[in-house]
């Protein structure tokens, strides 16, 4: 059975003003459209933390800033950009994607999903607070290691407001998780069954699952720093039979899946991606589902790689499982490359985005499983070879993926295209400059340059490599400002967009852009995970599961 | 809700397979402990959602289900706006923050917070 | 140590190869002509199979090295030459070698340094007065914590002449990145003469001001 689709007016969802009707709303699409924004703001001032920071080392012996602001920097650079960048991002780019592409009304508990919003905010602000008080910011690094976060060295406010922040956002990111598993659960369309969510949704549910299993490791954690530095407690103290090594666990149980948490759901916006400007439906998506919950799982038994150097941990157990992780992640990219092949593809810049992902992702999973073997790890923790390998993989993976997800869903979201020529130049500024700022870094690792230094000795090579680490980042802040200036200039002109501009395969793009406040004024018939395509294309619709 | 229950209690199940696996290569009891525990929370969820939810015939489970099968169901309530999520949200920061700085502010928050709770689930009656 | 990385960056280095030219050939050969849709495949069973076995068994193999090299780095050997006793602090480190009453210990302007013999093993042991540091020498490619209430031994066994900077690789401060030293390597009777020489001149680590 085939319907027509009736050409939708653009109903504007956001037509209600004000600043109160946006603190007192409870939709999906509006809460996800504060989160989104909210997140690019920290980008933007965690990005410019980075920017100072590569300032500073761009020539050896520097005194630009002084080697507390460098510390208060790198730990809030680190802190604003996981917490309060990449994750916020993909939670709300799910907020506002997943009951669209399930056919749903709204999100199962609205007034919840408005709750975590605003405790993440204020939880994003105590956090920063720390720069104003006496002391200044948190200034321990983003995983804050006792015993140097305890209160007898840390004695700042500062730590404390970070602390608190934190559990902030805990609190506020697994009431997201719950509100996605129970919308996935129960509030699908007919004829959307599990296996025809679109990978996004997938992707979504894993990530949701995780973030059930790691968060709390880190409420634990942080109560337990907070009792020990205000109540008296010793669980970190080893002259009271405490352990450092123990926050390490606690940390590192939630620290690994979070980092999967930072990526899954852009392993489903590169997927919609790649398979729209492919004009192929995604290759293997029973291996992409399966595969998501294999690195879920596998992730949260690999936290002590983290851990190699401790001496603490049995290193051959967490070398195995985090050896083995590489398979799923595998699958995923033979997945990928397999959508694209004998595909019909086109190079607009969401699909410009998502390709540059691949290839920096492959990179930083390359040196993920060499940092997975403990002698190499002997060698490359905590030196500049890790942190390239933790960038390529967070800021050339999700970074990208958060760039593709944007110049794609822009449209729906605001009813506004952005700019195709400046996008398209953003994305060479980012390409160039991401590599050109952390290939380099592979290098200073193995030469010998720790991380977490203000500034280092005039030693051969060192200078030029971070002179070009430094160089590479100018080059990204450019792109970064020509987006900004995209977004401007594209939103003045507002040609409007239609319902389906990319030729997309999913549901969202079954309504107007942007959505009416329902959501769906109808909906195709779902029998695939490719509704609207088989909307558009009947005669190739697939039936069956 | 049948996919409910399967994701909770295969996680569980892992969850605790990898506890034992990690005990005996590692025999270390902090990991142990973390794995185990995590495997048993997970399958706390497995547990409700199925004695919870042991009736539910989703349309959406049903791969030939047509929209207008569903036509006119109460799905549920969707709340367009409310005043209370963000009033709960600054009550729960101040919370935290008395709770480590300032225990009347703490003691005052933790009634607002009741309080904003019990106006939250008078809202969807 | 020097073969797991090599084998490991060799076959990184194939892996981008191979799995990033798959990436880019398509890019280059099915490029969007007309409108004609492409064929929409889903699923080819024996590739998918194939893309799971291999990676599996490459993960499998390297596994087995990194464990075999591991094993041989973390070896302790039953009777060492020589015991160096390491302590972290703020902000620098103290070398002392027991049985003997030679102590040294650094600052941050002026790292200590650690003499040992050639060919022939020394334990070190390893431990913080304060936060956790990181013992690390690049040239060794090696490192391990230092964690207080832990002690963490491992051996090294040089091979080579020279003097090798050494830094502290855990962020512990605000002069962590002056927390440097030296290991030098000299032949026994050169190591002798040290130790001798040092026995009337030590220096036990102040606590600088924090």
């Amino acid at each position: 059975m085939s319907v027509i689709a009736a050409p939708t007016p653009a109903v504007p969802s956001l037509a209600r003003r004000g600043v109160l009707s946006w603190i007192t709303t409870t939709d999906h699409k509006r809460i996800g459209i504060l989160y989104m924004t909210t997140a690019i703001g920290f980008f933007f001032v965690a990005g410019m933390m980075a920017m100072l920071m590569r300032a500073q080392l761009a020539q050896p012996n520097q005194s630009i800033i002084t080697a507390h602001q460098y510390a208060q920097l790198f730990t809030l650079h680190g802190t604003v950009m996981i917490f309060f960048f990449v994750v916020p991002f993909a939670l709300g780019l799910a907020n506002f994607l997943i009951p669209l592409q399930i056919g749903a009304p709204d999100m199962a508990f609205p007034r919840l999903n408005a709750f975590t919003y605003w405790i993440f905010l204020i939880g994003a602000l105590t956090v920063m607070s720390g720069a104003a008080v006496n002391g200044g910011a948190a200034d321990t690094g983003w995983f804050a290691y006792a015993p140097l976060s305890g209160i007898k060295i840390s004695s700042g406010l500062g730590q404390d407001l970070w602390i608190i922040g934190l559990l902030m956002a805990s609190i506020s990111s697994i009431l997201t998780s719950i509100n996605f598993l129970t919308t996935v659960f129960i509030y699908r369309a007919p004829g959307m069954t599990m296996w025809r969510i679109p990978i996004f949704t997938w992707e979504m549910v894993a990530t949701s699952l995780l973030v059930l299993m790691a968060f709390p490791s880190l409420a634990a954690d942080l109560s337990m720093l907070l009792i020990d530095r205000h109540l008296g407690g010793h669980f970190f103290d080893p002259a009271a039979g405490g352990s450092p090594v123990l926050y390490q666990h606690l940390f590192w149980f939630f620290g690994h899946p979070e980092v999967y948490i930072m990526i899954l759901p852009y392993f489903g916006v590169v997927t919609e991606v790649i398979c729209t400007f492919s004009r192929k439906p995604v290759f293997g998506y029973t291996g992409m589902v399966l595969s998501a919950f294999a690195i879920a799982g596998l992730s949260m038994g690999v936290w002590a790689h983290h851990m190699f150097t401790t001496g603490a941990v049995s290193d051959p157990f967490f070398a195995a499982v985090s050896l083995l992780i590489a398979v799923p992640t595998g699958i995923k990219f033979f997945n990928w490359i397999g959508t694209m092949w004998r595909g019909s593809i086109t190079f607009q810049t969401p699909m410009l985005f998502a390709i540059g992902f691949l290839l920096n992702f492959l990179d930083g999973g390359i040196t993920g499983v060499m940092v997975a073997s403990p002698p190499i790890d002997f060698h490359a923790k905590d030196s500049y070879f890790l942190v390239s390998h933790f960038h390529y993989v967070i800021g050339g993976g999700s970074l990208f993926a958060i760039f593709a997800a944007m110049f794609f869903w822009f449209p729906k979201v605001f009813g506004v295209k952005l700019n195709e020529v400046w996008g398209k130049v953003c994305f060479v500024c980012e390409f160039v400059g991401f590599n050109l700022t952390f290939f380099p870094m592979y290098f200073l690792g193995v030469m010998g340059m720790p991380r977490r230094v203000y500034t280092y000795p005039n030693l051969p090579g060192w200078g030029l490599l971070n002179s070009l680490a430094t160089l590479g980042a100018a080059i990204m802040a450019v792109g970064v400002i020509l987006f900004i200036v995209n977004v401007i200039a594209s939103v003045k002109r507002h040609t409007p967009v239609p319902d389906d501009p990319w030729g997309g395969f999913t549901l969202e793009w079954a309504t107007s852009s942007p959505p009416p406040p329902n959501n769906f004024d109808w909906l195709p018939p779902i029998r695939s995970e490719r509704p609207v395509f088989d909307l558009h294309h009947p005669e190739l619709a697939k039936t069956g599961r | 809700m049948k996919i409910g229950v399967r994701l909770f209690l295969s996680s569980a199940t892992f969850g605790v397979a990898i506890a034992i696996a990690y005990w005996f290569s590692a025999h270390e009891i902090t990991g142990t402990l973390l794995l185990g525990i995590m495997g048993l929370a997970l399958s706390f969820a497995a547990c409700y959602i199925l004695v919870a939810e042991r009736e539910a015939r989703l349309v959406g489970d049903r791969p030939s289900a047509t929209h207008a099968e569903s036509a006119g169901e109460r799905v549920g309530v969707f709340t367009v706006r409310s005043k209370w999520p963000f009033g709960l949200a600054i009550a729960v920061a101040l919370l935290l923050i008395g709770a480590v700085f300032n225990a009347p502010l703490a003691i005052g928050a933790f009634v607002v917070v009741l309080t904003l709770i019990g106006m939250l689930i008078r809202e969807s009656r | 140590m020097h073969l797991d990385w090599t084998v490991f960056t060799y076959a990184g280095l194939a892996v981008f190869a191979i799995v990033g030219g798959l990436i880019v050939f398509p890019l280059l050969v099915w490029r969007r002509r007309g409108d004609a849709l492409p064929p929409q495949f889903r699923r080819n069973v024996p590739i998918e199979i194939v893309t799971t076995v291999i990676p599996l068994i490459m993960v499998v193999l390297l596994f087995i090295l990194s464990y075999r090299v591991e094993s041989a780095v973390e070896h302790l050997a039953p009777v060492p030459s020589v015991v160096v006793n390491v302590v972290g602090f703020r902000w620098s480190w103290q070398f002392s070698y027991p049985g003997t009453d030679v102590r040294v210990a650094g600052t941050p302007q002026r790292g200590p340094e650690m003499v040992i013999p050639l060919n022939e093993t020394t334990r070190i042991n390893l431990t913080s007065v304060d936060v956790n540091h990181r013992f690390w020498v690049p040239a060794f490619l090696f490192k391990r914590d230092a964690i207080a209430g832990m002690n963490n031994a491992f051996d090294w066994h040089p091979e080579r002449l020279g003097s090798f900077p050494g830094r502290c690789a855990e962020f512990c401060g605000l002069e962590h990145a002056f927390m440097t030293f030296t290991v030098r390597v000299v032949s026994p009777a050169d190591f002798k003469r040290w130790l001798l020489e040092q026995r009337s001149r030590s220096t036990a680590y102040r606590k600088t001001p924090q």
